[in-house]
């Protein structure tokens, strides 16, 4: 256990210091910022614009740095050289993967702590108002996301190289983000397997569980028995992908 | 610990064969590997690049897999656990640059140990004050010079009182203060009992360093002063056969020498393209000859000349015979 907390304490303290999340910051103000401006101009409900554009660009920024940091992270150790002095050292494989998952999540949930706040700031400035427990859970869900797609890049990139990790995360985040809707939309004269292989890939990979946003918008109540499903979806697809991860490190020769 | 003949580390029989892709032929990096490392002694592993060195290495650190064969440690098989008795020092600085001096020793302590904080923290201040890094722990690595960035890979290597340290090129790109320096604490940490290999291409590290000596060619393990094959090629460190190499000589100081010296002190000499090689029954004599050639002004060293005296045999091995 010291292993990996140790671990996941360095890493938390090496992405601090990368200081990405500065940049993450400033576009999440100046989003906020231009929400509450086009808010005025939108034919929407002010508080719909406002929440809609804060849930998109805080999904994709958390989900940018998930990815890029995720795959980063690994790549960037492996490059250097560190992992090899650390794994010469009396760790194992998988505590050290471990560790920097924890440590790369404890950044996200860092990040989207502070970028909340931002949020909750600007929505007063705004003048919408304080934000309830509705909105948090949100918010809470989308961080959630980040947490599983920073798990997944660390597969990824426990498997392969950098370029080929990162465009893999891209393309099944864009997958998971997108294929609810493309097996809504098939054709009715799409081919059975092709419907069913979607379907199958909506079922298991579906990022818009962690979104929201239009129950918080149109202010239907949630149901909180509903949304322990899609924490333990997020759970259950972490510690597949940790686990996944670490199967994958301990097969790998560290040449 | 006092040196005794009983072995710290033994390769088994090790064998690694790398296959990359299906349509390359995969290579064999390490042949049939067994060797010794002797408890409280200095081995030097010698060999060309692609020789097999930094395999076998990496199989003794556990980040390489063997295809066949074991690593024993104490006579058990190399564990995660046992690992934390192994120092290791890589040839090039592999510590975050993001992290402080204090903060990559205390990381490392923390993985290697589990020490608490207030233990840590003392054995990090009195390590970085050993390796005189103390005035810049709050500097980031990235921030450090290439001679202060060894010392801390030194102090990474050795602050968790590992029994083995594995010194991959320890010397390489010093400045001759740094490489004095470095070289005392090594030869401080093997009296203290310790043993060390010295995976090295500088012959001169083995003379100052190493008891016995491993060299590796085409992933074999080609000689060794450690086990029986001693004997059948008849190599001994002790066997006293040295062999001195100066470049930049030229033409004219090459006939005072010979006029001068009519009983030669060398066995044997070889003279190309400005570079003298002569052979030594003993270090002592070689060394004296040199001096003495100097002084009389027959030999000019200028800054940029090459000189070296090495064993004969090891050079043979190594150089001579590629």
């Amino acid at each position: 256990m010291r292993h990996i907390l140790s671990i996941a304490s360095e890493t938390f303290l090496l992405l601090r210091r990368d200081r990405v999340f500065l940049p993450a910051l400033c576009i999440m103000f100046l989003l906020c910022y231009f929400a509450g401006i086009a808010g005025y101009w939108s034919i929407e409900t002010y508080r719909k614009l406002i929440y809609d554009v804060l849930a998109a660009g805080f999904h994709l920024i958390g989900a940018l740095v998930a990815i890029f940091w995720g795959t980063k992270l690994v790549a960037d150790s492996n490059k250097e050289g560190y992992t090899e002095l650390q794994l010469a050292g009396p760790i194992k494989r998988s505590h050290w993967i471990i560790g920097k998952f924890l440590g790369l999540a404890a950044t996200l949930v860092f990040i989207g702590m502070t970028l909340t706040v931002i949020s909750q700031g600007m929505l007063i400035y705004q003048e919408v108002g304080w934000m309830g427990l509705d909105e948090l859970t949100m918010f809470g869900l989308i961080i959630c996301s980040w947490v599983v797609i920073a798990a997944l890049s660390i597969l990824f990139s426990a498997i392969a190289g950098y370029t080929i990790a990162l465009f893999s995360v891209f393309g099944m985040w864009l997958i998971g983000l997108s294929i609810k809707n493309i097996s809504f939309a098939l054709h009715r004269d799409t081919p059975e397997f092709a419907r069913e292989t979607v379907g199958k890939i909506a079922q298991y990979w579906d990022l818009q569980k962690f979104n929201i946003v239009d129950q918080i918008t149109s202010q239907t109540p949630l149901v909180y028995r509903d949304l322990q499903w899609n924490f333990s979806y997020a759970l259950v697809l972490c510690l597949l992908f940790v686990t996944l991860a670490c199967i994958a490190i301990s097969r790998k020769d560290m040449a | 610990m006092n040196p005794t003949s009983e072995p710290i580390l033994e390769l088994r029989k090790l064998h690694k064969v790398f296959s990359q892709d299906l349509f390359r032929k995969p290579t064999v990096a390490v042949n049939e590997v067994s060797c010794e490392f002797i408890t409280g002694k200095c081995t030097g592993l010698l060999g060309h690049n692609g020789a097999g060195k930094t395999t076998a290495i990496k199989m003794i650190l556990g980040l390489i897999k063997p295809t066949k064969g074991a690593v024993l440690f104490e006579g058990k098989n190399l564990s995660v656990t046992s690992k934390k008795n192994i120092g290791y020092m890589p040839e090039i600085n592999r510590l975050p640059a993001n992290l402080t001096c204090e903060e990559a020793l205390d990381f490392h302590l923390r993985g290697q140990t589990g020490a608490r904080r207030s233990k840590r923290k003392n054995l990090v201040e009195s390590e970085l004050k050993r390796v005189s890094l103390l005035d810049v722990k709050h500097k980031k690595i990235k921030e450090l010079s290439k001679g202060m960035a060894r010392r801390l890979a030194w102090a990474q290597a050795t602050i968790h009182s590992p029994t083995l340290v594995i010194l991959d090129e320890p010397f390489s790109g010093l400045d001759p203060v740094a490489r004095h320096d470095l070289l005392k604490w090594i030869k401080e940490y093997k009296e203290a009992g310790n043993t060390l290999i010295l995976c090295t291409h500088e012959l001169w590290t083995v003379r100052e360093l190493c008891d016995e000596v491993h060299i590796f060619k085409n992933g074999k393990l080609a000689y060794t002063t450690v086990d029986r094959e001693v004997d059948q090629h008849g190599i001994r460190l002790n066997a006293a056969n040295y062999h001195l190499a100066l470049a930049g000589v030229d033409e004219s100081s090459l006939k005072n020498i010979t006029d001068h010296y009519k009983l030669k002190p060398w066995s044997d000499m070889q003279y190309k393209d400005f570079l003298i090689q002569l052979h030594f029954k003993e270090y002592e004599v070689a060394a004296s000859w040199l001096k003495a050639c100097i002084e009389q002004g027959f030999i000019v060293i200028r800054f940029s000349d090459e000189v070296s005296i090495d064993h004969n045999t090891i050079y043979k091995l190594f150089v001579g015979d590629s």
